[in-house]
């Protein structure tokens, strides 16, 4: 196939996509969606978890789109902590939500049943700042519901969250987050 | 039947990875901070890729960076707003030198002479807008592959775009390589793809777990310098992998350290791992070790962005905390020495690797725990001053002392024999231990003892044993150096008496040549071509071929002529150990690279077996402030510094000095910038430079520009060498041959044209001056000839009888007229005799001559002859006589008569010019004539102005135009009148 060819192939199909295929094969959507922080740090642990996660799956073209309201997030160990975490660490005024979104390296069916480890690849924005991260997640299929479970860290410095010397002993570096969401196509 | 080098060499090396990486810590490279550091400030350098010519080119947030070691020139983004921030995704230089730099936006730029970057536009790519992670050139092909829009191939015929829809195992591409047969391998998020272009498309094979290698994200490979790669993953370690056998291995066992960024293979030595939150590692393919550095100098490492082996054999590395770490890869380092050894006398390396060494006080070795190195003394029993240290073929090891002679000791039982003068030995002072598969020499105070090696030499009541002493076989005491070569010759460095030699039990001497001598002899080396190497104590290094002696000293690059130890490296390099450092001598090139401080080397020790050479072709050393080890080279750096003229200023502007040579006379002050690269030592630099044309001699400096103010016109060559060492030999240099052209008054076409100008104008003026002088003769001929003519005519015998007729006829008739009538006819004739001489006369003069004689005929004629003068002219000029000659020509040749009379016009036409004409009724009877009237007046017209008389004539009329002279002046001949 000649590469014009080839290309006006892949261009039309692009197009049509979405009216044709996807109008039938629908996105998942969100039924419950949790996410968990937790910070592991020598002199304080700090919990927090928001159940505001929204998500959608392209089952199509294994696409994703993950986001969170950072201002959902409650828990803490104080309502000063919480308020920090808004006001000076997440700016959560400027940068309200944390987003990751990409494309699932696996190829995965989405209509056989069974839990699949798959790399979701994707752009992880969190303070504004975008990094490329390949998160590891298990994905269990069953009655047409998917059930998503990733664990991964993210490390402050890398979206720029800058942490005041003199409380860096009481929050860590290194973030936990887990997240754990149920889908079903809409 | 052969079996390819490649083969047995990968086998070799799958065999070395039978066993996993273990964890360990080693000696240590010396990490020192490159001075682009300071320069860069802020940025962050995130790709650095190093140029054939030796640049090193470092992509920044903020731009492109040009390092040469020292300085670095900056090539700005372009001026464009979404070129803000954006990253450089890869780096390349083409087959034509051109360096190629990538950005995140999928566009590629390549610097200009002029510190810009322009951008590269390649035929058929469009619609590209990810970051071009690797570029290759295959054929006449471009290849480039993409992180998001997968590979591009683009051909002279056509584009190709292979993506997952052609069979890729996804559109991020980290990094491609290209086998000589074009078959490209493609690191995925999903394995390796290998892709081959064929005539309708490509066949692409996807290496995925089933196929030999896991379906990791590969994140970058290297080749190993053969066929097969080391490939970084994203969280599943690295790999090495044969492509051939189609199998992998895993080097680190249980992967804990994280994305990998980068990977840097120095074959047969190491790998380097740069990882994204877990530091740099080091892994050593020969013990298949390896450590992990987080933090460098107590401060953290950070990200390892990139990592880069160059042609000199330093490691670069670039970490988002400490920017750019530079660190020499052919030396390792123990940075502590333990206080309690004094005075390191003695160095052996073992079979086993473990270094051995001899002090003041006994034996020790040294040990590695908990990431600090100590030394841990062995056989308390041996409470001795330790001079030599030995380890002969059977893993004895010997252990020469002063004054207590020798104690071997045998791994294999673990037991100690001691040996004293009583078994054989000269004397009790060891100074050096060499042996071969059968004997081994000792060297003493006193001379050399040869002992037979046996199996039992712990439990043997005797060890047979040759004695050579002074008198009678040798002819020196004290045995500095014994050295065993590859033909069991035996070598004794003397004191005082040069080299005596063993050879089949029979001892020569060699004490120098006429033109070398040398006494003291410390260290004997055999290079890879049987030659034999020694020092002498102040006569620097010198070679023996079996033939002559050569010797080396300062003038050839070496450093210090008190060298005091020296041995072959495997690839036949000879390392020069003194107090000044450590030199690297080629013996094929004669190159030497100086080492010290600029790899972190400290002060070195001057004892003589503080020196020793590994099995595996690794030498140590011990210094005063550290332990180093030089790493046997697997691969072949370069030696000596590159030369490049950088940029050429022609009276104050840069010029294209690859295109333009030729100047003009006014173009002649020339500013040549030039660099010498070498990474290890850029301080080190000189350069040597000279203008043919003008410097008889090298000029030496470490200035990196030369000024040549007014230069004269000629032929030029500037030529440029560089050196790390003093020495400028090898030496690469750049030459730049340009003539500036003289100014065009001093060239030959200019001269010779000037010359034939002149000559030729010369024979203009003076060919116009011979023909303005033969038309002067000429018009003065012709005058004469009229003036003679005129005469004649007008004394012909016709006219006066004519006239004196007519006087005759009217004198009776009527006194007063022929009274006139005389007057007339004297007037006329006056007229005549006045004008002869002029060339011209006004024509009011003329005319009114013609007037008279017009009365004279008209009293001959009557009514018959009439004229008519119609002029309007009056400061105008015609030759004398010639209306009247008109005149007189229409009268001799036309009847005049009652039934026909004569009209004669004189006129002027509308261009100004005076037309005689008469009618035409010509005689039957051709009058007898000269001719000459007409056409003498056409002469004279043609001596006297540009323009013609003409010469009408028909049936009723024949008419003489005359042109009128505008005045005497301008007249092409001055009138003879105004000249005398």
């Amino acid at each position: 196939m000649k590469p014009f060819e080839r290309n006006f192939i892949t261009f039309s199909l692009l197009f049509l996509l979405p009216c044709t295929v996807l109008s039938q094969t629908s996105f998942y959507r969100v039924i419950r969606g949790n996410v968990a922080l937790s910070s592991r740090a020598p002199l304080e642990l700090i919990n927090a978890r928001s159940s505001s996660v929204q998500a959608i799956i392209d089952p199509a073209r294994k696409s994703f789109k993950f986001n969170i309201p950072i201002t959902s997030f409650e828990g803490f160990n104080s309502t000063l902590q919480r308020q920090h975490f808004n006001t000076n660490y997440m700016e959560s005024s400027i940068y309200p939500e944390a987003k990751f979104v990409g494309n699932i390296i696996e190829d995965l069916d989405f209509r056989k049943e069974g839990t699949f480890t798959v790399r979701a690849k994707g752009k992880l924005t969190i303070h504004g700042v975008t990094r490329e991260r390949i998160i590891k997640s298990t994905i269990k299929i069953q009655s047409g519901i998917l059930q998503i479970n990733a664990n991964f860290s993210v490390l402050l410095e890398d979206h720029n969250i800058m942490i005041p010397k003199i409380v860096n002993q009481k929050i860590a570096e290194e973030i936990q987050i887990q997240i754990d969401a149920k889908l079903a196509q809409s | 039947m052969t079996l390819s080098w490649h083969k047995v060499n990968r086998v070799i090396l799958l065999i070395l990875f039978c066993g996993i990486g273990q964890y360990s810590f080693a000696q240590q490279p010396n990490f020192l901070p490159s001075t682009a550091n300071d320069l860069l400030g802020d940025l962050t350098a995130s790709k650095i890729f190093e140029s054939s010519f030796g640049y090193l080119w470092i992509g920044t947030d903020q731009g492109l960076y040009r390092f040469d070691g020292l300085e670095y020139k900056a090539y700005d983004l372009p001026k464009d707003s979404s070129f803000a921030s954006i990253a450089v995704s890869t780096l390349y230089e083409t087959e034509k030198a051109e360096i190629w730099v990538a950005f995140a936006n999928g566009q590629i730029f390549s610097p200009t002479f002029s510190g810009d970057l322009q951008p590269i536009t390649l035929t058929g790519l469009s619609g590209l807008y990810s970051p071009i992670r690797s570029i290759v050139e295959y054929k006449d092909q471009i290849w480039l592959a993409t992180y998001g829009q997968g590979l591009y191939v683009l051909t002279p015929d056509s584009t190709y775009n292979f993506t997952v829809e052609d069979g890729l195992s996804g559109n991020d591409l980290y990094q491609m390589s290209l086998d000589s047969t074009g078959l490209a391998y493609l690191a995925t998020d999903r394995g390796v793809n290998t892709l081959q272009l064929t005539e309708t498309g490509a066949i692409i094979q996807k290496i995925t777990l089933a196929e030999g290698l896991p379906a990791n994200v590969i994140r970058t490979m290297e080749s190993d310098g053969q066929d097969g790669f080391f490939i970084g993953t994203y969280d599943n370690g690295v790999y090495y992998w044969d492509p051939n056998s189609n199998q992998e291995q895993v080097l680190i066992e249980d992967w804990d350290y994280g994305v990998i960024n980068s990977l840097s293979v120095f074959p047969e030595r190491e790998i380097w791992i740069g990882t994204e939150r877990k530091g740099l590692i080091q892994y050593d393919l020969r013990t298949k070790t390896y450590q992990v550095f987080s933090e460098i100098d107590g401060l953290s490492i950070g990200r390892i962005l990139d990592l880069h082996k160059d042609q000199e054999g330093n490691l670069w590395i670039l970490s988002n905390a400490l920017n750019i770490l530079k660190t020499n890869r052919r030396f390792d380092f123990i940075p502590v020495i333990s206080p309690e050894v004094k005075e390191i006398q003695a160095l052996l390396t073992d079979v086993n690797d473990q270094l051995w060494l001899g002090t003041q006080t006994g034996v020790f070795q040294l040990k590695s725990e908990n990431g600090q190195f100590k030394y841990e003394r062995k056989f308390p029993e041996i409470q001795a001053n330790i001079l030599s240290l030995y380890q002969d073929p059977r893993g004895n090891l010997w252990i020469g002392t002063f004054g207590e002679g020798i104690y071997i000791y045998s791994p294999s039982d673990e037991k100690i024999r001691h040996l004293t003068t009583e078994d054989g030995l000269v004397d009790g002072s060891v100074l050096s231990i060499d042996g071969n598969q059968e004997h081994i020499w000792v060297g003493t105070l006193a001379g050399v003892t040869e002992f037979h090696l046996g199996a039992d030499i712990i439990t043997s009541e005797m060890i047979p044993y040759h004695r050579f002493e002074q008198e009678p076989q040798l002819n020196a005491t004290f045995i500095y150096k014994v050295f065993v070569d590859s033909k069991n010759r035996v070598w004794l460095g003397t004191d005082s008496e040069g080299i005596n030699l063993i050879e089949e039990d029979q001892v020569s001497y060699f004490k120098g040549t006429d033109s070398i001598a040398f006494n003291t002899v410390y260290s004997i080396t055999e290079d890879l071509d049987g030659n034999i190497w020694f020092t002498s104590a102040n006569n620097g290094l010198i070679k023996f071929d079996g033939e002559t002696f050569l010797s080396f000293g300062i003038e050839d690059g070496l450093r210090n002529l008190n060298i005091n130890s020296l041995t072959t490296d495997p690839k036949g390099n000879i390392l020069l150990v003194h107090t000044g450092g450590i030199d690297l001598f080629d013996p094929n090139s004669e190159a030497v690279i100086y080492y010290d401080e600029n790899i972190g080397l400290g002060k070195l020790e001057p004892n003589l077996n503080v020196f020793s050479q590994a099995p595996n072709g690794d030498i140590w050393l011990s210094g005063q402030e550290q332990t180093l080890k030089y790493i046997a080279p697997s691969e072949a750096f370069r030696v000596s510094p590159q030369t490049t003229l950088d940029e050429i200023n022609v009276n104050g502007s840069t010029i294209d000095f690859t295109q333009k040579n030729r100047f003009s006379y006014y173009k002649n002050t020339f500013l040549f910038n030039f660099k010498g690269i070498w990474l290890t030592a850029p301080d080190a630099l000189q350069y040597r430079y000279k203008l043919e044309g003008l410097d008889d001699d090298w000029v030496y400096t470490r200035d990196q520009e030369v000024n040549y103010v007014n230069l004269n016109p000629g032929n030029y060559t500037f030529t440029i060498g560089t050196t790390a060492n003093n020495y400028f030999a090898p030496e690469t240099s750049q030459s730049y041959s340009f003539t500036i052209r003289p100014p065009f008054w001093q060239q030959a076409w200019f001269i010779l044209s000037t010359i034939v100008f002149i000559v030729w104008i010369t024979y203009l003026s003076l060919r116009t001056r011979e023909r303005r002088l033969m038309k002067e003769s000429n018009l003065r001929r012709e005058k004469i000839e009229s003036q003679f003519e005129a005469l004649k005519s007008q004394i012909n015998p016709h006219f006066l009888f004519n006239s004196f007729n007519t006087l005759v006829a009217i004198i009776e008739e009527s006194p007063d007229m022929a009274v006139s009538y005389v007057e007339r006819l004297s007037d006329f004739y006056r007229s005549i005799l006045q004008y002869r001489d002029k060339t011209v006369i006004p024509l009011e003069e003329e005319l009114s001559m013609v007037q008279n004689y017009y009365y004279l005929l008209q009293e001959r004629f009557g009514d018959n002859l009439k004229l008519n003068i119609q002029t309007k002219e009056t400061e105008a000029y015609v030759p004398p006589l010639c209306i009247q000659m008109l005149v007189e020509n229409a009268i001799k040749h036309n009847i005049v008569s009652t039934r026909k009379p004569l009209q004669i016009t004189i006129n002027q036409d509308d261009r100004g010019k005076l037309v005689v004409s008469n009618t035409m009724q010509p005689k039957r009877k051709k009058p007898q004539s000269t001719s000459f009237g007409l056409s003498s007046i056409i002469a004279r017209y043609a001596l006297l102005s540009d323009k013609r008389v003409q010469v009408k004539k028909n049936n009723q009329e024949f008419s003489v135009s005359l042109p009128l002279i505008k005045s005497r002046y301008t007249s092409k001949l001055i009138d003879t009148d105004m000249i005398s």
